[in-house]
C-alpha cells in the first residue's frame, strides 16, 4: 500500500477542521508542519490513540488548558469556568476519536481500525514525543481560539 | 416511540445524541444510557426499548458485536439499531448495513440526517 505524505497531511487537516467545526464550532484558520512545539505553553492535555488500518500510526493531540476549557464548554453548552473536570478527558477522547475516524476513513476505501483514546495531563513535551523524534510529524493548527498540535507518530514516514 | 437506548462510552457523546434526538421531536421519550455493548445486552434482557443508538468503538464490547448479537436474537431482532460512528467511509457503512443496521451516522452527528431517520421510523 502506498500512501503519500501530502495526502496523509491534507486528510488530517480536513479531518481536524471538520471535527472541531462540527462538534464545537471552532474554526481552523491555518495549519502547517512544524519542526517543534515552540508555541506549546508547557502544560496541558495530551490525548492519543492508535490507528491500525489503513496504516499504522499513533495520533496525538496537545491542547493547552484554556483552549480545552473553551472547546469542552462549547460542546457541553456550559460556561468555561463551569466545565466539570471529569468530563474533560471524556470530551477530548471523543474529539480525537471523531477526527481519527474521519482521517482514517478518508485515507482509503478500506475498513479503518482505531483504538480507544487515552487522555492525561502533561507538563512539558510528553516523553513519548521526545524519544521518537525521527518518527514523528508535528502539525500546528491555528484555531480561532488558540493553538492545537497534532502529531503523527509512525514508522512509515 | 417510548424508550430509546443510547450506547456510548463517552458521557459527552451520549449527551449530544440525546439532545439531537430531543431536538428532532423525541423530547417525550424515555432515554436509557449505557457505556458499552455488554451493558446494553444486560439492559435489553430486562427492559423493552424501541430503538438502540450505538457507538462502534467502545471498550468491553463494541457496537458491531452488539449489532450482531441483537440481530441474531429472536427476541431482539426487531429492534432497529442505528450506529453513530466516527468511521466515515463507505466500506464500513455498507458492512454495517449488510449486518442489518437501520442507519449509520457519521460523527459529528447531523440533525437533518437524524430527523430523516426519526421520520422514517414514524417518530
Amino acid at each position: 500500500m502506498e500512501i503519500y505524505q501530502p495526502t496523509v497531511l491534507e486528510t488530517l487537516g480536513e479531518a481536524v477542521a471538520a471535527s472541531l467545526e462540527g462538534l464545537a464550532f471552532v474554526d481552523v484558520e491555518e495549519w502547517k508542519i512544524s519542526d517543534d512545539f515552540s508555541l506549546w505553553n508547557g502544560k496541558g492535555y495530551h490525548v492519543y490513540l492508535d490507528i491500525d488500518a489503513p496504516l499504522t500510526l499513533r495520533l496525538h493531540l496537545l491542547l493547552d488548558p484554556e483552549l480545552t476549557r473553551e472547546i469542552v464548554a462549547t460542546i457541553l453548552v456550559e460556561e468555561p469556568e463551569s466545565v466539570p473536570p471529569d468530563l474533560i478527558a471524556d470530551t477530548l477522547g471523543e474529539i480525537l476519536n471523531t477526527l481519527a475516524g474521519r482521517f482514517a476513513g478518508e485515507l482509503q476505501e478500506y475498513e479503518p481500525v482505531i483504538g480507544l483514546p487515552t487522555c492525561r495531563w502533561v507538563e512539558g513535551i510528553p516523553d513519548s514525543l521526545r524519544k521518537n523524534d525521527e518518527k514523528i510529524t508535528i502539525v500546528r493548527f491555528k484555531l480561532d481560539l488558540g493553538i492545537l498540535y497534532a502529531v503523527l507518530e509512525s514508522q512509515d514516514f | 416511540m417510548e424508550r430509546v437506548l443510547i450506547v456510548d462510552d463517552s458521557v459527552m457523546a451520549r449527551s449530544i445524541i440525546r439532545r439531537s434526538l430531543e431536538i428532532c421531536g423525541l423530547e417525550e421519550v424515555e432515554f436509557r444510557e449505557v457505556a458499552n455493548g455488554k451493558e446494553a445486552l444486560e439492559l435489553l434482557r430486562k427492559e423493552t426499548v424501541d430503538l438502540v443508538i450505538t457507538d462502534l468503538n467502545m471498550p468491553v464490547m463494541g457496537g458491531e458485536e452488539l449489532l450482531k448479537r441483537i440481530k441474531s436474537s429472536p427476541k431482539l431482532f426487531g429492534i432497529p439499531v442505528a450506529v453513530v460512528s466516527s468511521l466515515g467511509n463507505s466500506v464500513k457503512k455498507n458492512k454495517l448495513i449488510r449486518e442489518y443496521a437501520a442507519a449509520v451516522f457519521q460523527k459529528p452527528i447531523s440533525l437533518p440526517e437524524i430527523q430523516a431517520f426519526i421520520d422514517q421510523l414514524g417518530g
